[in-house]
């Protein structure tokens, strides 16, 4: 990846993700900030060390992402962030491993509203259509959330370009990871719609 | 000696040696030894088979392609094929509404390949929701299956 499509990348993480964070805030009604966008290529065998090591728990948001450029999108939230969220979405302390129907759906439907507002901002920038699946949710260790993400992306490609954004919620020591992930073909398309705006 | 094995990855080695596998979600890891010779082999597979896959890159990732290597690599290191055996772990649905059923058809794959290949599944632990992490030690042949929502067992 050039610098100059690197930066691109990070304006298009910065579109996405600043309607998430303000999809987010309204939700919970707290502040959320965002930390500047990375973009970068990764092996797709090392997404699990991307989203901070293979043996740490965490909760992950995943959705597919189908229509005219395909990919995959992470929610990763360290189980403190989760616990967090629960308790200001429906009023009452978590279960220890996330394991009501209620919870699993709550936090389902907050992975579907960020990102939905996320996709819908960079659907109108590109004047693509991006269309997300349900999202679907997992308490367990990094490595065995991300490996099903690695698996798909993995069975026709070797590399993952990622779009990468981190959410700070309410106080500074809770945050929560925004992953985009895009095939070669995907990651194609969108620098041909950015190729004819930068021309 | 630890090994890691990576996502799509197998390796052989010879007692003293332990070859672990991380956060093992849909893949399956397949664990072979031979205890005499203490030469033993671990896979972290992610596909079923490599049948109709066009340009092969790391052949390690399919569970029929990485068995065969494994077995062809073990026997050259001082395995005797017939006293080979095998231990699995893995393949778990970790979402619960996803539609992906890749960790069953994992675990089938690895079961259907060792049955043809003459290998005895002599421990499995598979399955159900939850991801695991294992350590093969090949001083004894033990395969170590860690979670963390389910507790520690040996296989």
């Amino acid at each position: 990846m050039s610098e100059e499509q690197q930066d691109a990348f990070k304006e298009i993480g910065n579109i996405g993700a600043g309607h998430a964070s303000t999809a987010l805030s309204e939700m919970i009604n707290k502040r959320v900030t965002m930390v500047v966008p990375r973009a970068y290529v990764v092996p797709i065998r090392r997404v699990p060390e991307v989203v901070g090591g293979y043996e740490v728990p965490i909760v992950g948001i995943y959705l597919n992402v189908s229509g005219d450029i395909p990919g995959k999108i992470l929610i990763a939230l360290p189980a403190e962030t989760a616990r967090y969220l629960v308790r200001e979405l429906l009023g009452e302390e978590p279960t220890p491993e996330f394991s009501a129907p209620l919870e699993q759906s709550a936090l389902e439907e907050l992975g579907n509203i960020i990102s939905g507002s996320y996709l819908s901002a960079l659907g109108e920038f590109l004047n693509r259509r991006f269309v997300p699946s349900t999202p679907s949710m997992a308490y367990d260790m990094a490595g065995a959330v991300v490996d099903l993400i690695v698996i798909e992306l993995g069975e026709r490609v070797n590399y993952a370009v990622t779009i990468e954004t981190r959410f700070v919620i309410a106080s500074c020591s809770l945050s929560a990871q925004f992953f985009f992930l895009l095939d070669e073909e995907s990651y194609r398309k969108v620098l041909e719609v950015i190729g004819m705006y930068l021309k | 000696m630890r090994r890691n094995v990576g996502i799509g990855e197998y390796v052989v080695a010879k007692s003293p040696a332990v070859l672990v596998s991380l956060g093992l979600g849909s893949c399956v890891g397949v664990a072979m030894y031979d205890p005499v010779s203490r030469v033993g082999g671990l896979a972290h597979v992610m596909l079923p088979s490599i049948n109709g896959t066009a340009r092969v890159a790391n052949p390690g990732k399919y569970a029929d392609a990485a068995i065969k290597l494994m077995l062809e690599e073990m026997v050259r290191k001082g395995a005797a094929r017939e006293r080979i055996v095998a231990k699995i772990a893995g393949g778990a649905t970790m979402f619960r509404n996803c539609t992906s059923s890749i960790g069953e058809r994992n675990v089938e794959s690895v079961r259907e390949v060792l049955k043809r290949e003459g290998i005895r599944i002599v421990g499995e632990d598979t399955g159900r929701d939850y991801g695991r992490s294992i350590e093969f030690d090949l001083s004894t042949g033990e395969l170590l299956v860690r979670s963390f929502r389910h507790g520690r067992r040996v296989l």
